[in-house]
């Protein structure tokens, strides 16, 4: 093997390490990481493999089949399987492979080089993907911003309950209305709330005071028109 | 490119003892020199237990100047490129019949299928015709394998949905926050004690940043391609023809667990193509006769029996059969007996480690099976064919496609398996073994009669249809050992590549339709009731996210089937299950679906819920998986009409009871204020 690509091999396999350890940006950090250990799988099975399609072939299946064993190995450590011990044990394999391997050589080229009329129909097909991965992620975001209103207890103490009101896609005006039938419960009405989220989730918190222990009623109502939108019950000790 | 010749015993030019130079000589010439090696080399087969059995010579291909030597076509690029772009496109329409599903509320169904058939029929007829090259015709039958598996991932890009996603994915969330394998999983105890893939899942999520979803996405990919490959080359090893692999692969591809199942973050979707990776590379190794040779075929056993129990079963099964049937042939295979005995111990060991949680899941299903069985026998089944359980019917011509590709599927495979009995002593122990599997079709079929029998033998076509694509492939093309049978004859029908497209088509859309369930199982769409990936929608995430951000982890929470996974993946608690907890599922199951009862607050005291989260929803229609929550739910016997609301609120009126949240669909009470007896 040159010393050129015992570099770059080299360098694929320190890069890898360094954009998990460092937090490297995703569009870095994926793509390289996938290289590296496609580079090192290929160099592994490269002598068993006869064409493209065996490479592959054996390539993922190796790499799946290693991943598992490795795992089970990691179980069996006190570490477990966090970023750390797999990062180790990735590149220790991965050098590993490079030792094993010393005496194949790669012909290294920009893929640029091989470009025929095919790798136009694949770019083109590869653009219809990348099309149809934006449009089915279009339609998760529209269904993410279904109205969805949800009306909740977060925390609560003696003398006051935090409640929570989770709005998608909701402009309106609430306020919140605690009672209980306890004789000398006091009945809280806030102020006029204005939930307003045209889309992304709104959340507020807002802390409703009690005056005296036992079963309350919480509601949300519309402020405009006092109907009842959802209701909590909660029993203080 | 000539495609490498391979032969029964694995090895290929320049990579095994036969070193014929093949590449250095025409090669019609290479060809004739691999036939006559063969001949000699089956003369010597008594002697030498290294070969895998061969063909007599009298029985090899007289078509081999026309069919193996004859120059390789140039691949037409127009041709592939028309196939490529149309192909790309159906990916494209499903992810508009996707984003049709979530604006509209709709999904459509004939849309769906329209474009699972503008990536299936193209790519089939192409790699089908005489246009192309043997190494074209596998790179199109993956891609074609690949943008199949990509039709599902657009319908829902960025999370898991179906039952057995959300089961595994749990999986996955436990290994992430643990770091820690066999954690346990209420939901399906034994998906942890099998966590192949969900380990290898995480390894990608660490090394690349990548996110648990787009993880698993990636090694779907992966076990995709190598599903795809092992399958072409296995077939390939057996017939001597690539063409007849590529065959294979696009009949596998009509199994009816192919388009949908197969492609869900699920064990078995991992476990299938490793049990196929283990038997390719038993056939790579390079000096069988070390018993090391088998070390890398007991690696990827391990991996297996990691990953699913039944398939790692199966996979012993094969082995053990394949040994067997060399013993019948007296055609013996070097190391398979220390592999089949290896696997055997492997599996069996695994299998015990997770006797506890595994045990009983075969043992429900075993129940389940024989007490649908007997149903049937006493004419008392409710099962109706192509309708769910809500009472929903699958479109007509979908159910006369599906009844049309068992109707050609059998109508195909029985003078295949006719001629191939009748030709068996030309067969190898491999094709035996495919035959055999092969000829336990008819119970995929049948299987169907009721729902549990369905659901297993459904799972049980992942194997069956690798016996079909060998034994029909090789009998479409006369090929090893059918081809005597170059005319057509009683056996064999006229070679007419449209007829082959057509029922090719007809079989992969019928059996897309038997295998992936009713409409509404195949993508996004309005709200329906215990519907898997239709009941997962903002309200119930809502819900979910809600959980995990306010409730103490792992508190015990009661629920319907959908919520229950929900709870469990994306708010972090323990959702009570029978399997998982022993629990009376059919007493606790009143707690949401019966009418307010004394007896309400004990239930829930004996098994000690901390919260109920009840669904107001499931009250607006029968659920269309056949249960609400689990298998044994109240009210014993058929159901006819969905719980009242009532039910499901009455915890609104119940002392001690506090409604914690309200979404309008969803309501959380907390249960830990009930006046138990014996609690503080």
């Amino acid at each position: 093997m040159r010393w050129q690509e015992i570099a770059l091999r080299l360098t694929l396999i320190v890069g890898l390490s360094i954009t998990i350890g460092y937090n490297v940006n995703l569009w870095i950090a994926a793509p390289l990481g996938l290289m590296a250990i496609a580079a090192t799988a290929e160099l592994a099975i490269r002598p068993y493999a006869a064409s493209g399609a065996d490479k592959l072939l054996l390539s993922c299946g190796a790499v799946a089949t290693i991943l598992i064993l490795v795992g089970l190995g990691l179980n069996l450590t006190p570490w477990g399987l966090t970023q750390k011990t797999w990062t180790i044990t990735w590149t220790i394999l991965s050098i590993g492979v490079l030792a094993w391997r010393r005496k194949l050589r790669t012909r290294i080229g920009w893929p640029l080089s091989r470009v025929g009329l095919i790798s136009l129909w694949v770019f083109l097909a590869s653009l219809i993907f990348v099309a149809a991965g934006m449009l089915a992620v279009a339609g998760v975001r529209h269904s993410n911003r279904q109205p969805t209103l949800a009306f909740s207890i977060v925390s609560r103490s003696a003398d006051s309950v935090v409640v929570e009101i989770d709005a998608i896609s909701i402009v309106d005006r609430y306020r919140i209305v605690a009672t209980s039938s306890i004789a000398g419960a006091r009945k809280y009405i806030s102020p006029p709330l204005i939930v307003g989220s045209a889309g992304e989730g709104n959340r507020i918190f807002r802390r409703v005071p009690v005056n005296i222990a036992g079963v309350w009623v919480i509601r949300l109502e519309s402020a405009d028109n006092g109907s009842v939108l959802r209701w909590l019950k909660v029993d203080l000790h | 490119m000539t495609e490498p010749i391979y032969s029964l015993d694995g090895s290929i030019p320049g990579h095994g003892k036969r070193r014929v130079t093949g590449t250095q000589l025409e090669p019609a010439v290479a060809q004739l020199i691999d036939l006559s090696e063969r001949q000699s080399q089956h003369r010597r087969k008594a002697s030498n237990a290294e070969t895998l059995e061969l063909p007599p010579a009298n029985e090899l291909p007289r078509t081999i100047g026309s069919t193996k030597v004859a120059p390789q076509p140039r691949p037409r690029t127009a041709w592939i490129g028309a196939v490529l772009l149309l192909t790309a496109l159906g990916v494209l329409a499903q992810a508009w019949v996707g984003y049709q599903g979530r604006i509209t509320g709709s999904f459509s169904s004939s849309l769906w299928y329209l474009s699972l058939c503008l990536i299936y029929v193209p790519s089939a007829t192409l790699i089908m015709s005489r246009r192309l090259t043997e190494q074209a015709r596998i790179w199109l039958t993956l891609y074609m394998s690949l943008a199949l598996l990509a039709s599902e991932l657009v319908l829902y890009p960025t999370q898991f949905t179906y039952h057995d996603e959300l089961i595994n994915y749990r999986v996955l969330l436990s290994i992430e926050s643990s770091g820690h394998l066999f954690t346990p999983n209420s939901l399906l105890p034994a998906a942890s004690d099998y966590p192949g893939g969900e380990i290898a899942t995480s390894a990608i999520h660490q090394l690349t940043g990548l996110s648990l979803h787009s993880a698993g996405i990636v090694m779907l990919v992966a076990v995709r391609i190598v599903m795809t490959l092992a399958l072409i080359r296995i077939i390939q090893r057996i017939a001597k023809s690539a063409t007849v692999g590529c065959l294979a692969a696009l009949i596998y591809a009509t199994n009816p667990q192919y388009v949908f199942f197969n492609s869900q973050f699920a064990y078995q979707s991992f476990a299938l193509p490793l049990c196929f990776f283990c038997i390719y590379i038993f056939t790579l190794h390079r000096s069988p006769r070390r018993l090391v040779a088998v070390a890398p075929s007991a690696m990827v056993v391990v991996a297996v029996a990691a990953t699913h129990h039944l398939t790692s079963l199966a996979l012993v099964v094969v082995l053990s059969i394949w040994y067997l049937f060399t013993r019948i042939t007296g055609r013996p295979v070097a190391q398979l007996l220390p592999l089949a005995i290896l696997s055997m111990m492997i599996v069996a060991a695994r299998a015990w480690l997770a006797r506890s949680a595994i045990g009983p899941y075969i043992a429900e299903i075993a129940h389940n099976v024989i007490r649908n069985i007997v149903d049937l026998a006493n004419g008392e089944a409710n099962h109706r064919f192509f309708t769910d359980h809500a009472g929903d019917r699958t479109p007509a011509w979908q159910a006369a496609l599906a009844v049309a590709s068992v109707i050609i599927i059998i109508s195909t495979l029985l003078p295949a398996v006719w001629l191939a009995i009748i030709k068996h002593r030309l067969l190898n122990a491999a094709a035996l073994v495919l035959l055999t599997i092969a000829a336990i079709y008819p119970m995929i079929p049948a299987g169907h009669f009721t729902n549990v029998t369905g659901e297993v033998s459904d799972r049980a076509a992942g194997f069956v249809f690798v016996g079909i694509g060998y034994l029909v492939a090789t009998w479409w093309f006369r090929d090893v050992p059918f081809h005597r049978h170059a005319r057509t004859g009683r056996f064999t029908v006229a070679r007419n590549t449209w007829l082959l497209i057509l029922g090719l088509t007809v079989c992969f859309v019928g059996g897309t339709v038997s295998g992936s369930g009713p409409d509404w199982l195949h993508g996004p769409g309005g709200y329906l009731v215990s519907a898997d990936n239709r009941s997962v929608d903002q309200l119930a995430l809502q819900a979910a996210y809600w959980e995990g951000w306010n409730l103490p982890a792992n508190s015990r929470v009661y629920t319907d089937r959908i919520n229950s996974l929900l709870a469990t993946d994306y708010g972090n608690q323990h959702a009570l299950t029978s399997i998982g907890d022993g629990i009376n599922t059919q007493s606790l199951s009143t707690l949401l679906l019966s009418p307010p009862s004394p007896s309400d607050v004990s239930f829930a005291c004996q098994a000690n819920v901390e919260y109920l989260i009840a669904d107001k929803r499931l009250s607006s229609s029968l659920p269309h998986v056949s249960v609400y929550i689990e298998s044994g739910e109240y009210p014993p016997g058929v159901r006819t009409s969905p719980p009242a609301v009532s039910a499901l609120t009455k915890f609104d009126e119940i002392g001690g009871a506090q409604r914690i949240f309200d979404n309008g669909a969803l309501r959380i009470y907390d249960l830990r204020g009930l006046p138990c007896a014996g609690r503080k």
